[in-house]
C-alpha cells in the first residue's frame, strides 16, 4: 500500500502535527494533497481538545508549491473546471488561515509559490536558516492569486511588489526581515525553537487564545468569500492564456520561455 | 485630578503626563483610568500644548491592568462591566485622537494594557533594558482592546505571534517588529526623549495636527467605532469568563492556572 | 534651449530609464517636472516594447522634494490655481503607483519630501548606502498628504507617524529596516545591484507581471480612490496658503528657525 501523502499525529498535550509526505516531489501540492489537507483542517477545526497545530514537511523541501504535472492537466480544463479547481485550493488555504487554535509552520526546507501560502496562513512560522523562498508564479507566466491575501498580509505590500514581480529566491534571513518568518534558526535547533514557543503558548488560556485569533483576523480584515472567489477567477483566467501555456511548456522542456531574453552570462 | 496621574506643562508647550503609582508598578485601575483620560483630554484641548510625553514613575512604564481591579470588574453586572470597560478602551483612543504628537517614554517594562497605551502613541522611545509582553492570555484574558492599535503598529503577522504566545520581548526585538521606534541606552533615555521633543517643536503645529489625522485615516486597517466596540465586547466578556476568574485567582494565589498545569500533567 | 527636465531612454531589452534632470536644484520638482513625468508615464505605459521602468536622478541627489521657490510663487496665486497644482501633484504620484509595469527607483544622495513619495510609489527601490531620506513637509509648514497613501503602505503607519512628524533625516540602512527601500548597495554600485533584479523581471511573463501587479494593488488596497485623491489635493492646496506655510518656507530658505520653535523671538 502506498504511504499516505499526509501524516497526522496528536500528542497527549493536544498538539496536532500535520506532515506533508511527498518528499520525492518536494511536497508539491497536487489536487489530492490539497483535498486531503482541507479534510484534515475541517476535521481539526471542530475539535475543542486541540491546543495547537504544527504544519511541517518531510524531506528536503517544505513544499515546492503547485504540482506542475497537475497544473499541466489543469491547462486542458474548461474555464468552469479551472475556476472550480482554483476554488478548492482557495478553500484549503482559508481553512488553514481560520483554524481556531494557534498554528505553527515548522519550515524544515524550502518553500515556493503555494508552499509560501501555507507558511503565510500559519500564525507563527519558524524555518531552518538554509531554507529558500520564492514567489515563482510570474516566471511560469502565472499569478500568485489564491495565496495573495495571506502572503501580502504576512510580508506587506512593499515586499510583495518586489517578490511577486521578480520571482527572485530569497533566504530565511530575508524572509524573517520582511515578516514571513518569525524565527530563522539552525536546522538542528528547529525542533527546540518550536517546542520553546509551544511551551510559552501552553501557559496561556486556550479559550482566550481562540478568542484572540478571531478578533485579530476580524480587525485586520478577514479574507472574504468574494476575495477568495476573485483570486480563483484570476488564476483560472491566466492558466488558459498563451503566455502561461508557454511558461509551463518551457519548464517541462527545460528551456527558457519566449519572453525571457537571453543575456550575456545569464543563460543556463 | 487624582494624584496617581499627574500632568505638568512647560513654557515650550510640552505636557508631561506621569503614571505615579510606582509601588503598584503603575498598574491601571478604575481611578487611574479616569485620571488618565481626564489628563489626556485636557492636554488635547489646550492649544498651548504642542507635544505630550507619557511616562511612568519608578521602575517600569506601566504593568497593565491591576489584577485586583480585573477581579473587581469581573464581578460587576454586565452593563457596569461594559461602562467601566469603555473607559479603559478610551485610553488608547484619547492618545490616538489627540491633535498633537504623543511620545511614550518606556523604562523597565510595559505589559498588557501598558503595551496598548504605548502602541497608540505616535513615537515610542524605550530604554535598552526595557522588556515588553502582551501578557493577558496568561490570566485567561483576551487583550482585545489593544488589537486595533497593535495592528497599526506591528501588523497582523507579528500580532499573531506575540499575542498568542505572551512571550517576553527585549527592547531590541520590540524595535525590530515596530512596537518601539527608538531604543536608547538606559542612562540616556531622558536625553533621547528630549531630542525627539525638540525635533517635533521645530515643525509647524498645524502641519503636525493635519499629518497625524491624515496618517490615521489611512491606517491599515483604519480604526473605526465598530472595530473598537467589537474589541471592547470581547474584552468585557473575556474578563468575566471562567478562565479569567481562574487565571487572576491563580496569579493572586501564586500558583499555575489550571490549563498551565496540564502541560506537565 | 534648455535641456528637458525629465529624460527618457529605452534599451533593446525593453528597459526604460527615466532620469530626473534638474541637477542645478537637486532635481526639485516644479510644474514642468510634474507634467513631464505624467506625460512620460503615459507614453511608456502604452509602449508594448517597454517591459519595466527604472527611475533615477541626475547629479548629486535623487530628488530634493518640491522646488520651494516655486511653491512660494504658487502659494501667492488663487486658491483655484493652488488646487489645480495639488491635483497634478497627486495624480503624478498616483500614476506612478499604479503604473502597469514593474518600476524601480535607484536612489543616491538626498531624497526628501515628495521624493520619498516617488520612491514609495515604485515597486522596487535600491539605495546607495550614503543616501539620506526625510519626510520634510511639516518643517516647511506644508502637508505631505498626496504621498501619505504610498508612504503608509510602504513603511507602515507607525513609521509614517514617526518620520512625518519629526521630519528627521534617516539613512539608507534605516530606510531598509522600515521597508522604504528593498536593498542597499555601496556608493556607485546602483547599476550593479539593479542588474540581477532587472534580469529576474525579464525572466517573468510580461502579461503575468501585469496581472500580478494589479492583484497586489487590489489585495493590499494600494489604489487611491478619486474622492481620497481629491481630499488630499484640497488639503494640500489649502495648507500651502496658510501663514504657517509662508513662515515655514521662508524660514527654511532663509536658513533660520521658524517662529514656532521655542526661543525664536517672534
Amino acid at each position: 500500500m502506498p504511504e499516505a501523502m499526509i501524516l497526522t499525529d496528536v500528542d497527549a498535550r493536544g498538539i496536532a502535527t500535520v506532515t506533508l509526505n511527498r518528499p520525492d516531489v518536494h511536497n508539491a501540492l497536487s489536487g489530492d494533497l490539497i483535498a486531503g489537507l482541507r479534510a484534515i483542517f475541517d476535521d481539526f477545526a471542530a475539535r475543542d481538545d486541540l491546543k495547537a497545530l504544527i504544519l511541517t514537511g518531510r524531506g528536503k523541501s517544505f513544499s515546492a508549491g503547485a504540482d506542475l504535472n497537475w497544473m499541466r492537466r489543469a491547462a486542458g480544463f474548461s474555464h468552469e473546471e479551472n475556476v472550480a479547481d482554483a476554488k478548492v485550493t482557495a478553500g484549503m488555504f482559508n481553512a488553514l488561515n481560520t483554524l481556531p487554535m494557534p498554528t505553527i509552520a515548522k519550515v524544515q526546507g524550502s518553500a515556493f509559490a503555494g508552499g509560501l501560502g501555507l507558511v503565510a496562513c500559519c500564525d507563527i512560522a519558524v524555518a531552518a536558516e538554509d531554507a529558500m523562498f520564492a514567489v515563482t508564479e510570474a516566471r511560469l507566466g502565472l499569478v500568485a492569486a489564491v495565496i495573495s491575501p495571506y502572503l501580502v498580509a504576512a510580508i506587506g505590500p512593499g515586499a510583495a511588489r518586489r517578490y511577486f514581480q521578480t520571482a527572485e529566491c530569497f533566504d530565511a534571513a530575508e524572509a524573517k526581515r520582511i515578516g514571513l518568518l518569525h524565527e530563522a534558526v539552525r536546522a538542528d535547533a528547529l525542533d527546540g525553537t518550536v517546542d520553546g514557543i509551544l511551551r510559552e503558548m501552553l501557559k496561556n488560556s486556550p479559550p482566550a487564545l481562540r478568542a484572540y485569533k478571531t478578533l485579530i483576523r476580524e480587525c485586520a480584515g478577514p479574507v472574504s468569500e468574494a476575495t477568495r472567489n476573485d483570486t480563483a477567477d484570476r488564476i483560472a483566467g491566466i492558466r488558459a492564456t498563451a503566455e502561461a501555456q508557454e511558461g509551463i511548456a518551457a519548464f517541462f522542456e527545460k528551456r527558457k520561455p519566449a519572453w525571457a531574453i537571453q543575456q550575456e552570462g545569464s543563460g543556463r | 485630578m487624582a494624584e496617581n496621574v499627574t500632568m505638568t506643562v512647560d513654557a515650550r508647550g510640552v505636557a508631561t503626563i506621569t503614571f505615579d503609582r510606582p509601588d503598584r508598578l503603575n498598574a491601571l485601575d478604575a481611578e487611574q483610568v479616569a485620571a488618565f483620560n481626564a489628563a489626556m483630554g485636557a492636554a488635547s484641548r489646550d492649544s498651548a500644548v504642542r507635544v505630550v510625553v507619557l511616562q511612568g514613575a519608578g521602575k517600569v512604564f506601566c504593568a497593565g491592568a491591576d489584577i485586583r481591579y480585573l477581579q473587581w470588574a469581573a464581578a460587576l453586572p454586565f452593563e457596569d462591566n461594559l461602562t467601566d470597560g469603555r473607559a479603559f478602551s478610551d485610553m488608547p483612543a484619547a492618545v490616538r485622537g489627540a491633535p498633537k504628537p504623543v511620545v511614550a517614554k518606556v523604562q523597565g517594562g510595559a505589559y498588557g494594557g501598558g503595551v496598548s497605551l504605548a502602541a497608540a502613541c505616535d513615537i515610542v522611545v524605550a530604554a535598552d533594558s526595557a522588556r515588553m509582553a502582551i501578557t493577558e492570555s496568561r490570566f485567561g484574558l483576551t487583550p482585545s482592546i489593544m488589537v486595533p492599535y497593535l495592528l497599526g503598529r506591528i501588523g497582523q503577522r507579528q500580532c499573531r505571534r506575540w499575542c498568542l504566545t505572551a512571550e517576553m520581548m527585549s527592547a531590541a526585538e520590540a524595535q525590530r517588529i515596530g512596537l518601539v521606534d527608538l531604543v536608547a541606552p538606559d542612562g540616556a533615555l531622558d536625553d533621547e526623549v528630549a531630542a525627539v521633543v525638540d525635533r517635533l517643536l521645530m515643525n509647524s503645529p498645524g502641519g503636525l495636527a493635519e499629518s497625524k489625522t491624515c496618517i490615521g485615516e489611512m491606517g491599515r486597517p483604519p480604526i473605526d467605532a465598530a472595530m473598537v466596540d467589537r474589541a471592547l465586547d470581547v474584552f468585557v466578556r473575556g474578563r468575566a469568563s471562567p478562565q479569567a476568574i481562574e487565571g487572576t485567582r491563580a496569579f493572586v494565589e501564586k500558583r499555575p492556572a489550571s490549563w498551565a498545569e496540564e502541560e506537565t500533567g | 534651449m534648455s535641456e528637458p527636465v525629465v529624460l527618457c531612454a529605452t534599451d533593446s531589452r525593453g528597459v526604460a530609464t527615466v532620469t530626473l534632470n534638474r541637477p542645478e536644484v537637486n532635481n526639485a520638482y516644479n510644474a514642468d517636472v510634474i507634467d513631464s513625468l505624467i506625460a512620460t508615464a503615459g507614453t511608456l505605459a502604452a509602449d508594448d516594447a517597454v517591459r519595466l521602468v527604472v527611475l533615477r536622478g541626475n547629479g548629486r541627489h535623487f530628488q530634493a522634494g518640491a522646488d520651494l521657490k516655486w511653491l512660494q510663487e504658487v502659494s501667492t496665486q488663487s486658491p483655484k490655481h493652488n488646487v489645480e497644482v495639488s491635483r497634478h501633484t497627486t495624480d503624478a504620484v498616483r500614476g506612478l503607483n499604479e503604473f502597469p509595469k514593474p518600476t524601480m527607483a535607484l536612489v543616491h544622495g538626498g531624497c526628501f519630501g515628495g521624493g520619498t513619495g516617488i520612491v514609495a510609489a515604485c515597486d522596487i527601490v535600491i539605495a546607495a548606502e550614503e543616501a539620506i531620506f526625510s519626510i520634510t513637509e511639516a518643517r516647511w509648514g506644508v502637508m505631505a498628504g498626496p504621498i501619505f497613501p504610498q508612504l503608509n503602505a510602504r513603511i507602515g503607519e507607525q513609521n509614517a507617524r514617526r518620520y512625518a512628524l519629526t521630519c528627521e533625516r534617516f539613512g539608507a540602512k534605516r530606510a531598509h529596516e522600515i521597508g522604504l527601500v528593498h536593498a542597499v548597495c555601496p556608493e556607485g554600485g546602483l547599476d550593479q545591484a539593479a542588474a540581477p533584479i532587472i534580469d529576474a523581471i525579464l525572466q517573468c511573463g510580461p502579461a503575468a507581471l501585469r496581472e500580478n501587479k494589479r492583484l497586489i494593488t487590489d489585495i493590499a488596497g494600494l489604489g487611491v480612490s478619486d474622492p481620497l485623491a481629491e481630499q488630499l489635493a484640497q488639503q494640500h492646496a489649502a495648507k500651502r496658503q496658510t501663514e504657517e506655510a509662508d513662515e515655514g518656507l521662508r524660514s527654511f530658505i532663509e536658513k533660520r528657525n521658524p517662529v514656532w520653535y521655542p526661543g525664536t523671538g517672534a
